[in-house]
């Protein structure tokens, strides 16, 4: 059993650390397809967690390098473009998170998971409702908030999961090398 | 000339640095002024949409496709009971549905009988339905009309835009403006259109207008779509519904509204074929009627993209007018 691990290690945390800065996004694409795909949810699918946004949001407070502004203006346009929305709303969004967690984190950078997860829970609430705010204004009337509240809360509350998820993920591909990596790449 | 580097280093940092600090509200500016872009024309960002959308069309693919394969698992562990109950209300539908072909066929013959004295023939807006409903029943094409079986790949209904994805592209054929359909009804018109997808604007969108014919009160209106629901009251539910459009109808003919009247296409746009089902008018307010639509925006996953040769009204008008002005002359 240990061999076949050791194996699979091999082979697949050898692609994947190779290419290890791209992984959280293709995670981002993947969270962003599924909560895009038709699941038969019907009605239900208003108040799926926005699984793609938390990932991001997972990485700009723990590993902020992987996320660069660039990266984040692209994210934001790629959620928009692949949503059907107003291409800019989403942009805003997560700029806006994005300056917002960079002016905190380093109250948050070391401290426990109950700190990750307040930080998280206020970028969750900042990015619905800027989104809110902007798509209230674009369309000239206000637009019930409800299901952006929902949604909101749904993702802060499933939060954690997301946070396991990926923090597993960033012990596996920095494995060996993270305690260098994460001084080069934080500037730390 | 290191010096010379080292002086335009010294020069530039600031203004990077600058740049650096004030990026996030710079990108935050030149993304307003998408959106303003965007107000401005609706036009914009469909390429990039597009584009997004036939890179992740695999991917989207590969999860409805499962999703589909889920759910027709699930569906096979139904009961005895269930699929026992199922059967018998089939059964009976298919006898009430047997009576009315019968009743229907003799009404069509006794049509005919009719239209062959008449002197002037032309298309009618009910033979025209007649026509279209058959060819949605039996799965053929009707003269120039092409239809294209879709599959629903992303569903963003329930988010900003009322809006779907589905797997066809400007590969099939698919180009702006065509109308797309279930078995329920009308669903919406294809907006944008990329190489290996489409996205389909709901007719529950509010920026959908449709013109149509309420059947009963024999009225040409226009229906939009609306952002709020309704609620089922004998299941709970809610639903989407539609608004008819009173800037273009006399007050006394809201009056001929009724609850249950029946909302079909007109095809006075050339774009939908007239006499396709939008659904039956579910509430009447004094300051507006509204439309519950006969298909279930829930569930969609298969629908078809019909390539309508559209109506050239005035022509058709011509053309009766001249036949009639023959027929008299013959008379």
């Amino acid at each position: 059993m240990q061999t076949i691990l050791l194996v699979l290690d091999i082979l697949l945390g050898g692609v994947l650390r190779r290419i290890r800065i791209a992984v959280p996004v293709l995670v981002f694409l993947i969270f962003l397809a599924l909560d895009a795909s038709a699941l038969g949810l019907g009605r239900g699918i208003a108040f799926l967690p926005d699984l793609a946004f938390a990932t991001v949001l997972f990485w700009m407070i723990r590993h902020p390098s992987i996320m660069p502004i660039p990266l984040v203006f692209v994210i934001g346009f790629w959620t928009d473009a692949m949503n059907g929305s107003h291409m800019g709303l989403s942009i805003i969004a997560y700029l806006t998170v994005f300056y917002m967690i960079g002016s905190f984190r380093a109250d948050v950078e070391g401290s426990g998971f109950l700190f990750h997860w307040g930080a998280a829970v206020t970028g969750i609430a900042v990015y619905f409702a800027i989104q809110w705010t902007f798509y209230s204004a674009y369309e000239l009337e206000v637009i019930a908030p409800f299901q952006n509240m929902i949604r909101a809360c749904v993702t802060a509350l499933l939060y954690p999961l997301v946070y396991l998820f990926n923090n597993m993920l960033r012990s596996f591909l920095w494995r060996g090398a993270l305690q260098t990596e994460d001084r080069y790449f934080d500037g730390a | 000339m290191a010096r010379r580097r080292r002086n335009i280093s010294v020069a530039v940092s600031p203004l990077m640095a600058w740049l650096q600090r004030f990026a996030v509200f710079l990108l935050i500016i030149v993304a307003v002024g998408m959106l303003v872009w965007n107000r401005m024309d609706a036009r914009f960002g469909s390429n990039a949409r597009m584009l997004v959308a036939d890179v992740m069309s695999p991917l989207l693919n590969v999860f409805s496709q499962s999703s589909a394969s889920v759910s027709q698992v699930t569906e096979r562990f139904r009961t005895y009971e269930e699929l026992a109950d199922e059967n018998n209300r089939l059964k009976e539908e298919i006898r009430i549905l047997n009576a009315k072909a019968q009743t229907l066929d003799e009404l069509l013959a006794e049509n005919d009988r009719l239209r062959m004295m008449l002197p002037i023939r032309y298309k009618t807006a009910a033979a025209e339905q007649w026509n279209w409903t058959r060819a949605l029943e039996t799965g053929r094409d009707i003269g120039e009309t092409k239809r294209m079986m879709a599959f629903v790949v992303a569903d963003h209904s329930r988010r900003y835009s009322r809006s779907v994805l589905i797997n066809l592209g400007r590969s099939e054929s698919v180009r702006q403006g065509l109308a797309v359909v279930n078995d329920q009804g009308l669903v919406g018109r294809v907006r944008e259109v990329g190489a290996a997808a489409a996205r389909v604007l709901l007719i529950t969108d509010p920026n959908s207008q449709i013109p149509v014919i309420i059947e009963r009160a024999e009225l040409n209106a226009f229906v939009r779509g609306t952002r709020d629901s309704g609620f089922d009251l004998e299941t709970g539910l809610p639903f989407d519904y539609l608004r008819v459009e009173q800037n273009f109808m006399l007050p006394q003919d809201l009056e001929k509204i009724q609850v249950g009247d029946r909302v079909i296409t007109s095809g006075a746009d050339g774009v939908f074929p007239p006499g396709l089902l939008i659904g039956f008018i579910s509430e009447i307010t004094p300051a507006e009627a509204r439309i519950r639509p006969t298909v279930d925006f829930d569930q969609l996953s298969n629908v078809l993209v019909v390539d309508y040769p559209g109506v050239d009204i005035n022509a058709d008008l011509i053309a009766a007018g001249a036949v009639g002005l023959q027929g008299l002359g013959e008379n």
